[in-house]
């Protein structure tokens, strides 16, 4: 590595931020600087020693979490999908590195996790030029215009998949490649999710069969296995809270539960087990629900958080005219998370006062 | 006497990497003298203290050389024999400017007369005692140096019935104290018995983390001859149990109100290296003239813990460690959690410099800082149960009416929310800056207040 470093030290000068040739991409330079080494200034202030967990390992870990997604993906639904999730880095990183220069800021880590996260919630056949407009909006509108990572209000790949889904109704809704179908190993090259096949129907898929996602859906949702794998991983890692998680999952069990075993209603909600292998549930709640920045930061408004998402995506899955609920629950409840911290804090504070 | 697990804990906390390992098993070694000494009038928390000697005096070991200018302030005396070189401004480690008297030492290392045991230890009274406290000048020794003779006179309508005797050691690196209570675990047990009588706390409380079982059973052996309610309490090991209100939380399970002090609960914490200095100075009339310093750092040759005379050179400390390495990054004073980088090799050890720590450019962090993702880490880190995250936004946007109500003056900068943060924000930092300004403000509005009546 040290010929690369080298090669960094001779090439600092042209980048230099003031007088560099080509200054413009200051911010193209430090970023690949960043991915192999560190930045070459030390912090001058305590504390000395910091925590090896920074924002590049952070956001590391997440992707590493989503590996297992990602391999099953590729079995199920052919290596389509790694061109799906290259278009998405390329139209993301484009927009990331144009504002990064706009800006003449750094490229944010965040974005390696959006540009993954995009394509893993988009149907497996969804048009690859689809999948570019999806993350141009995601990044642009859910993100950059907000002052980029850490300040966004609203998860940004859940804004690019929201947004194609109004945009493109035909397209995102019509074909559900079955699993394994691009192997010829399937009965039928498309098939509904399990969400559909219940609210159409009232056909429960097997559980084994959610478990290991052998069933049609969005490319990263359907192997639950992995996700569960990824998700632990992730929790055990510290990188993202258990709070979430446990309450958004332990409230739609229970809000599920309630609504089943009312005997008006049973037709609508689906059980408590197919409501958390059916569809996108899993993954919104690992990965997606707990982006820090676009939720709470107090543990109080974490749990309230998970609940409120759990209620509304039963809600969403069982009565609204869409199948799935999960991204328009975590979306709306993005909005309210400043206010939920809010809240928190004055009871806290106002309690420490007068008690 | 017995020893027991401390029944409590408070939240937050680290662990980072110890790395004690370097330095814990080398016996403390006396640094020879050096050619120079420059001792800071301002070594102490409070006014600094004003010179009593100018250009040419000759002075001797143990001689006053600087008074206590104010109610909290602290003697300063001359740690060899030898000549006067300057009185004037040096730079101190946290890098203000303070008068100093530099001593060029004549190596007689000739001892002052007044400097005698005293005629009967037995009969002196508490406040006999706390007077020759204040005359050895002795300050806290684990790092805030508050004048120890001020806080060992609570005022009459408070009461202290716990003393705590803090042998923690909680920065990483650090050995002087373990050190301490491994080689001079005497010392410090009659040091205790002084303050005790000094304050009759009816409770004794030794605190120690359960990273040091040597120190915990060399303090058992000198403590199982001491009467009454006296326990050695073992600390699960972990940053900032040798903070104060902390440790006073894990200890007796009291919780110091925010912005009070140890005394509203009825305890008081001192140092063991507070409670050595406390015996040399009664049994042998000794004022602090010297300390343990640990120097350490992975690329140092040979750490070291040191015995280093107050106002020697860190020059002197590194060069008898073996130099400092061509990879050398920063040079700290004090542990890498609360030490401050240094600008010069030039700067003196004082009466609170508890080691010097030398980091390699591999081991300092890299100087990145992105904005904050509201991961949370900083608040399940913050021991005294902050908000870092909420407080550092409202500091930047200069916020100051949130920053109070959200307590900003209840940090300690520890450094734990810094340590912890991955967007590497400068958190402390902020939140020194926002204490000087809400400080401010709250005194401003005192003072308004106290206009209108």
């Amino acid at each position: 590595m040290k010929w690369l470093l080298k090669l960094f030290d001779a090439m600092r000068p042209m980048f230099d931020e003031k007088k560099g040739v080509f200054r413009l991409f200051t911010p193209i330079f430090e970023t690949a600087e960043n991915i192999f080494f560190y930045p070459a200034d030390r912090t001058k202030a305590f504390p000395h020693v910091r925590d090896p967990l920074d924002l590049k390992r952070y956001m590391g870990t997440v992707i590493v979490a989503m590996f297992p997604c990602v391999a099953a993906a590729v079995y199920y639904f052919g290596p389509r999908v790694l061109a799906m999730i290259l278009m998405s880095y390329v139209v993301g990183g484009i927009v990331e590195v144009s504002f990064a220069i706009i800006r003449k800021g750094e490229i944010h880590e965040g974005f390696f996790v959006t540009g993954m996260i995009f394509p893993l919630v988009l149907p497996p056949s969804t048009p690859l030029w689809v999948v570019g407009v999806g993350i141009f909006f995601g990044t642009f509108f859910g993100k950059e215009v907000f002052g980029g990572t850490g300040r966004n209000i609203f998860n940004p790949a859940l804004v690019g998949r929201i947004f194609v889904t109004i945009a493109f109704p035909t397209i995102m809704t019509s074909g559900w490649d079955a699993p394994g179908a691009w192997r010829g190993v399937a009965d039928a090259v498309a098939t509904a999710t399990p969400m559909a096949l219940f609210k159409t129907q009232h056909v429960l898929t097997p559980w084994f069969d959610l478990l290991i996602g052998n069933t049609a859906g969005s490319i990263g949702e359907t192997f639950h296995l992995g996700i569960i794998l990824g998700g632990i991983y992730l929790i055990y890692a510290k990188v993202c809270d258990w709070r979430i998680p446990a309450f958004y999952l332990g409230s739609v069990v229970l809000f599920s539960a309630l609504g089943s075993s009312v005997p008006a209603l049973e037709a609508k909600v689906a059980p408590p087990l197919f409501q958390l292998l059916g569809g996108g549930l899993l993954f919104g709640a690992m990965f997606m629900a707990t982006d820090p920045v676009t939720s709470p930061s107090t543990k109080v408004g974490k749990w309230l958080f998970g609940v409120f998402c759990g209620l509304l995506t039963v809600l969403i899955r069982s009565f609204s005219g869409y199948v799935e609920g999960v991204m328009f629950s975590i979306v709306i409840m993005n909005a309210f998370a400043p206010l939920i911290d809010h809240v928190v804090l004055a009871v806290k504070y106002k309690e420490a006062r007068t008690g | 006497m017995k020893t027991v697990r401390a029944g409590s804990k408070s939240n937050g906390g680290i662990h980072p990497a110890y790395c004690k390992q370097l330095a814990a098993d080398k016996p403390v070694v006396a640094l020879p003298l050096p050619a120079l000494l420059a001792v800071s009038m301002a070594q102490h928390l409070g006014a600094p203290a004003s010179p009593t000697v100018k250009k040419g005096d000759k002075v001797l070991r143990g001689q006053l050389i600087g008074e206590p200018a104010g109610f909290i302030s602290a003697a300063v005396h001359a740690p060899t024999s030898g000549e006067v070189k300057a009185v004037d401004g040096v730079v101190t480690a946290s890098g203000r400017v303070a008068p100093a008297v530099t001593i060029v030492p004549d190596g007689e290392d000739q001892l002052d007369p007044a400097c005698r045991p005293p005629a009967d230890l037995q009969a002196l009274d508490a406040k006999q005692l706390i007077g020759m406290v204040a005359d050895a000048g002795i300050v806290g020794m684990g790092g805030a140096g508050f004048p120890t003779h001020v806080k060992l006179s609570p005022p009459p309508n408070k009461t202290i019935d716990t003393l705590i005797v803090n042998g923690a050691e909680c920065e990483p690196y650090l050995t002087a104290d373990y050190r301490l209570m491994v080689e001079s675990a005497d010392a410090i047990k009659n040091g205790i018995e002084i303050i005790r009588k000094i304050l009759g706390a009816r409770s004794l409380r030794v605190a120690i983390e359960d990273n040091k079982p040597a120190a915990i059973k060399a303090m058992e052996k000198v403590m199982a001859r001491l009467e009454g309610d006296v326990e050695l309490v073992v600390l699960e090991t972990e940053y900032p149990q040798g903070a104060e209100k902390q440790q006073i939380f894990s200890v007796t399970g009291r919780e110091v109100p925010s912005g009070g002090l140890p005394m509203d609960v009825g305890v008081l914490v001192e140092n063991v290296g507070t409670a050595a200095a406390i015996w040399e100075a009664v049994s042998n009339g000794m004022p602090l003239m010297d300390r343990i310093t640990t120097v350490t750092g992975t690329s140092l040759k040979n750490p070291s813990n040191l015995k280093v005379r107050i106002g020697t050179p860190f020059s002197d400390l590194l060069s008898h460690c073996g130099g400092m390495p061509p990879d050398s990054c920063k040079l700290i004073c004090g542990g890498p959690m609360m030490g401050l980088a240094l600008g010069s090799q030039a700067t003196a050890v004082s009466k609170t410099t508890s080691g010097l720590l030398l980091l390699s450019k591999k081991e300092s962090v890299a100087f990145t800082s992105s904005a904050c993702i509201s991961c949370g880490r900083c608040v399940e880190a913050c021991p005294m149960n902050l908000m870092p995250n909420e407080l550092s936004q409202c500091l930047e946007a200069e916020d100051y009416e949130s920053a109070e109500s959200y307590d900003v003056l209840d940090c300690m900068e520890c450094g734990c929310c810094a340590f912890v943060c991955p967007a590497r924000r400068p958190l402390v930092q902020h939140m020194r800056s926002g204490k000087a300004e809400v400080a401010a403000r709250v005194r401003e509005r005192r003072e308004k207040a106290e206009k209108a009546k």
